[in-house]
Formats: C-alpha cells, structure tokens, sequence
C-alpha cells in the first residue's frame, strides 16, 4: 500500500478525533453523549496504533509529529483532572493529620524556637528598666506609638465592633502571612528567619504591652483583644513555619525513615518499559516530592486554623462581650488544640491494623 | 525511539508512555513562552480588578449596596474575592480546566504531571502557592532618596529564582513544579498536516527513471521527507546546496547524468516513495530503459544560466 493512500484513508479518522477534542475540551463530558465518548475512545486508540506503526510504514516525519500532538491531545482529554475525594476528608482530618503532627520532628523544632524567641523577647520588652528601648529597636517606635493609639480605646467601642469587612480583611492578611512564612520553608533559613522574626515582634509587642511604660488601662484591653483569638493564630503560625520547614529539610537531606514511608514510596527505582535509565531512589527531588507530601496536611491544618483565628478575632475579640467570657473562649480554644494535637495525635498501634 | 539519535534531549522533547503502551512525546515548555502566559494571565487578572472596580463606582452597583445598607457586607466579599483571586486565581482555572489557565490557554499551554497524566488539585494548589517564593530574591530599594515617602517595605521582586532555578533542570521547572512534581507542555491545537506535493510533472517523469529495485532505506526516506517538506523556505542555490550530499552519490548509483538537477532527483524520489502508484518495493514491469536518457539532452538538468550554477560555483 501506498503511504499517501493510507495517509488518505486515516485522515479521517484524525479528523474526526481532532474535532472530537475539540468538543471535549469546549464542553462538560455529560452534554457529549456516550456514542460519541465512545467513539473518541475507539479512535484514540486507532490513533495510537498508526503512531506505534509510523515507522514501519515509513510515513514522512511531519506525519510522525502531527500522530504525536494528535495523542498527546487526546491524552489530554482522556486522562482529566481527577475530583477531589470529599467523603475521606473527615478521616484524613481527624486521624492522619493530628497523628503526622504530632511526630513531625519539624514542626516540634518550630513550636521551641516560636515559643523560646516568643517568651524571651517578651521578658525583655517588659523590664524596660533592664533593657531599655529593646522593644522599639525590635518592633519599631512608630509601630508602638501606633499600637498604643490603637487600644487607647476598649475593643469594643473601635471601629463600630464586629463587622463581616473586618472578618474578610482578617482572613486575608493573616491566612496570606501563613502562606507566606510556609511557602519561605523551603529555603530552610528563609523559613526560619520569618519565624524567628514573627516571634520576635510578636513578643515584644505583648511585652512591652505589659511593661510599667504603658498605661494600665491601654494594656488591659489590648490583652482583652488579643486573648481570645491568640491560641488559633499563634498555633497556626507555628504549624506553617513547620510544614515548610519540612519541604525544605527533604530537600536539604533526602533521608526519609522506612517506617515513615507508604508502600509506594518506598525506594524501589521505577522503570518504565522504555526507559533503561533506573532512577536511583530518593534523589533530591524525590526526597523534596515526598516531602511536600508529608507537609501539605500540616498546612491545611494551619489554613483552617487560620480562618477560625480569624473569625473569633473579628467577631468576638472586638465585640462588646465580657472580658470573662473571652478568656473563656480562649480556654475553651487551648482545650480544643489539646485534644486535637496530643489526644487524637498520640501515636498508637491500631493505626497499624486499619 | 522514532530517531536513531537521542532527540529528546536537545528537542525539550519528554516521552510519555500511555496505560494503552504507545509512547508518545509532549515537547515541554520553555521559560520566554511561559513568561508571556505568566505576563497574559496577569494582565487579565488586573483587567478584571479593574472591571470589577468600575461597575462598583462608576456603575453605581457600589452605591446601591451603600443605601441597602450592606456597605459592609460589601467590603467584606470584596476582601475575601481580592484574597482569593490573589492567592488561588491560577490554580482554580488549572484545577478546571484541565491544566490551563487563561493565559496558558491562549499559548497552547498545559500543565501535567511530571508523568504526562493530569494534575489534581493539590498539585495545582502547591504549584501556585510556590509562585511566592519564584520572587525572592527581594531587595530593598537600594537609595536613600528611593525609599523616602513610600509605603513601608519598599522592596524590589527580582524573580531570579523562576529564572534560575529552570535552568537546573531539564524540563524547566520551577520551584513550585518541582514539589509538586508537575511540567508545562506545549499543546499545539492548530497544525498543518500534509503531504508535501510535488507539482513539476518533471520529477513524477524522472521518478520513472529511478531503477525499479532500488528500495531507500529508512533513514534516506527520513532525510528525502524532510528535504523536500521545506524546500519552499530556500532559494534555488540553497537547495542545490544541500540536495548535493545525497543526490550526487544516489545519481551515480542510478547511472543519471551528473548535470541532472539535485533537487529534483530527490522530489522525484519522494514521489516515488510516498506519493506514486507503483510500489516501492520493485514489483513494477520493468518496461522503461535508461538508455534512452543518453541519447538525448537531459531535460531534466539544471539550465545552464539560472542562478543555480551561477551562485553555487
């Protein structure tokens, strides 16, 4: 047979899966109709069979390069981005992720250095006597000045209390510095600089709130602001320094423990049926895959921690509520960390078993 | 696998190999056509802004909220868009649509696995929230008289990092494509598939003189085809120039005069091969002589004062 006559013949074929493509990529699979699904099947595959046999037919390379655009395209569309799961997310959430926290040596080693710098800069900047102008050095005298205008007033007679703008306006700034602070994790001392400075500032600030130089009342409705939201924000920050601290150590050393390892991780080289190349396991890049993988939970639960911090800061922290009540939301908070981090995270056997 | 040679290194080209067993390439995205997605879908998401600002004010819709009251309401969506839009803009779309963005769309491109299968959404979500760190190094304005009267951290963006760091590797990842194991492919939509014609009656003649037996192999039937698929871009001596290699040696081979046209010995073979009713493999009546090509003049050799032999030499 003669190449231009086959050429001839499949064309049509071609054709008809191009356009076939075409529908799929413009409209939902349902709308498309099962003939004509099945019939892009049939001849997708028909495709990749003239493209496997291209070079005994010696067809022309231009050919050849339009078979592998043409596969590559129906590919596409046959292989789609899967939906996510949503009925698992319940287990994930309060089984697996609570349990990976607990042992995640990075996030243990973010929780001390938070919390060290944390207390320490907050000793210092509340004995000015001792260390004079150590919290304007930190935070910035204009930042102070601003602080101490800002809760010269009781929270709840600011900006008119609780409003949804101030919610939104929450979610975003601070959802927004937790993804920055993970995102940094990666170059290890990028993601520990922006810790360590969160925990500076932030310390210094409660510090110099409860230092002799500010005034009684200014000091008690900042802390009256801040108490209730302060377990949420303080803890999510923590666990997204931790999750990119993670990427960033995988990266740095690609030792992962074989214990801590799925099944499908474990360094087995992959080969593929055309590649004679075997893969030498847990290359960087691997390392860093597995890495991410092990530090997204972690992130998702510092995102949510986020946008709950963020909506008691917006709508109970600046609301007209007795100032018992918020220490007993940020009781109750604690508890619920608690039990969340040590109680369902606590390593056991049955997690084996199941 | 199709060349003999190891393309895919020098081509961008990456080999996918499907569950049906066929391999097929995807050529992968360098970093300028990627930039230009980057820089489209950018533009449109301020286009957007934009837009949305000036129904809100202009319009008046933004008024309207203010006298029913939900001026907060108002602020409070419109914080939470601009937070979304910021942060999940690109993997929302990558998410949906299959790996594109509007951007990427337009430039024919997708995102994949490092596999060639489809992204799910948490590599879309972490290949975008990594854009963040693409920006480092950032620097702070270096003059005195530059940071003055600016909004506090007046810092450069550089994105020395979403340059570097493709150059590292051979599919030209960045940071974000790299922990969440992704590429960018080209996915060319719109593409000429042809065979090349051959419309000089001359080299369907000549193609009757090539021996009935001789069968080209492989690799001269790759080289004809792609000779004569883009001879229209050269000039006469350019063609000359570069037929010459295979056709000299393949004249000789035949018993042509050596004044026939180089060029048109190699259309003439691809007729033969590809286009020709006969088939290849010399099952034809073997009726023609070549002795009567001495005889007379050649008709099919170059004129002697075209610009072939005057340029060539």
């Amino acid at each position: 047979m003669k190449v231009a006559h086959l050429i001839e013949k499949r064309r049509v074929y071609w054709q008809e899966l191009e356009n076939l493509c075409a529908q799929m990529a413009n409209s939902r699979k349902k709308t498309i109709g099962a003939r004509n699904i099945a019939r892009f099947a049939a001849l997708y595959r028909a495709a990749c069979a003239d493209l496997a046999l291209a070079d005994s037919y010696q067809l022309p390379p231009n050919i050849v390069d339009y078979l592998h655009k043409l596969v590559g395209r129906a590919h596409g569309q046959l292989y789609r981005s899967r939906r996510v799961d949503w009925s698992k997310i319940g287990d994930i959430l309060f089984r697996q992720i609570p349990r990976e926290i607990f042992q995640d040596r990075c996030v243990q080693l973010t929780f001390w250095l938070f919390w060290m710098v944390f207390l320490l800069a907050g000793f210092m900047a509340a004995n000015p006597d001792r260390f004079p102008n150590f919290a304007a050095d930190i935070v910035g005298a204009e930042n102070i000045d601003m602080y101490e205008q800002m809760y010269a007033d009781a929270p709840s007679s600011r900006n008119n209390g609780p409003t949804a703008s101030g919610a939104a306006f929450y979610v975003n700034h601070n959802t927004g510095i937790g993804i920055k602070c993970f995102v940094v994790g990666i170059t290890v001392i990028g993601g520990i600089c922006v810790l360590l400075y969160n925990a500076a500032v932030l310390g210094a600030t409660f510090g110099h709130m409860a230092s002799p130089n500010v005034s009684e009342e200014v000091s008690e409705h900042f802390f009256e602001f801040v108490t209730a939201h302060g377990p949420f924000e303080l803890t999510a920050i923590v666990l997204a320094a931790g999750a990119g601290l993670r990427i960033g150590f995988s990266l740095i050393s690609p030792y992962h423990k074989e214990e801590s390892l799925l099944p499908e991780e474990l360094p087995e080289g992959e080969e593929s049926l055309f590649d004679k190349s075997r893969r030498v396991a847990y290359e960087r890049i691997d390392s860093l895959r597995i890495g991410a993988k092990r530090a997204l939970p972690v992130m998702g639960a510092s995102a949510i921690l986020f946008i709950l911090a963020a909506m008691i800061e917006a709508w109970i922290s600046p609301s007209s509520l007795p100032e018992q009540v918020k220490q007993v939301v940020a009781i109750f908070c604690s508890g619920l960390l608690m039990v969340y981090f040590i109680v369902l995270g606590y390593p056991r056997r049955e997690s084996d078993a199941a | 696998m199709v060349a003999p040679w190891n393309t895919e290194a020098i081509d961008s080209q990456f080999k996918v190999v499907t569950p049906e067993n066929i391999a097929f390439n995807y050529q992968v995205a360098g970093p300028f056509r990627r930039l230009l997605a980057f820089l489209l879908d950018l533009a449109i998401r301020a286009a957007v802004i934009l837009a949305f600002f000036i129904v809100l004010s202009i319009a008046g819709v933004g008024s309207i909220f203010v006298s029913a009251g939900l001026e907060d309401l108002m602020f409070a969506l419109m914080t939470l868009a601009a937070f979304f839009f910021n942060w999940f803009y690109m993997a929302a779309f990558e998410y949906w649509w299959n790996g594109t963005t509007p951007g990427k769309w337009l430039l024919n491109l997708r995102v994949t696995t490092d596999e060639g299968e489809p992204i799910n959404l948490f590599q879309s979500a972490v290949r975008n929230l990594f854009r963040y760190v693409d920006m480092w190094p950032m620097v702070p304005l270096p003059f005195a008289v530059m940071r003055e009267e600016m909004t506090p951290e007046p810092v450069v963006v550089t994105f020395l990092f979403a340059l570097i760091v493709p150059i590292f590797n051979q599919r030209f990842q960045r940071i974000g494509d790299l922990v969440a194991g992704t590429m960018v492919v080209i996915e060319d939509r719109s593409w000429l598939m042809k065979i090349a014609k051959i419309e000089d009656d001359r080299a369907r003649l000549l193609a009757d003189y090539i021996p009935p037996n001789f069968v080209a192999p492989r690799s001269m039937v790759k080289a004809v085809a792609t000779y004569v698929e883009r001879r229209r871009y050269f000039t006469t001596a350019r063609r000359r120039e570069i037929a010459r290699h295979l056709a000299e040696p393949l004249l000789e081979k035949f018993g042509l005069p050596a004044d026939t046209s180089y060029d048109l010995l190699l259309c003439a073979l691809y007729y033969r091969t590809f286009l020709s009713k006969h088939s290849a493999d010399g099952t034809k009546e073997d009726s023609q002589l070549l002795g009567d090509l001495t005889q007379q003049s050649n008709p099919y050799s170059a004129a002697p004062n075209s610009p072939v032999t005057a340029q060539s030499k």
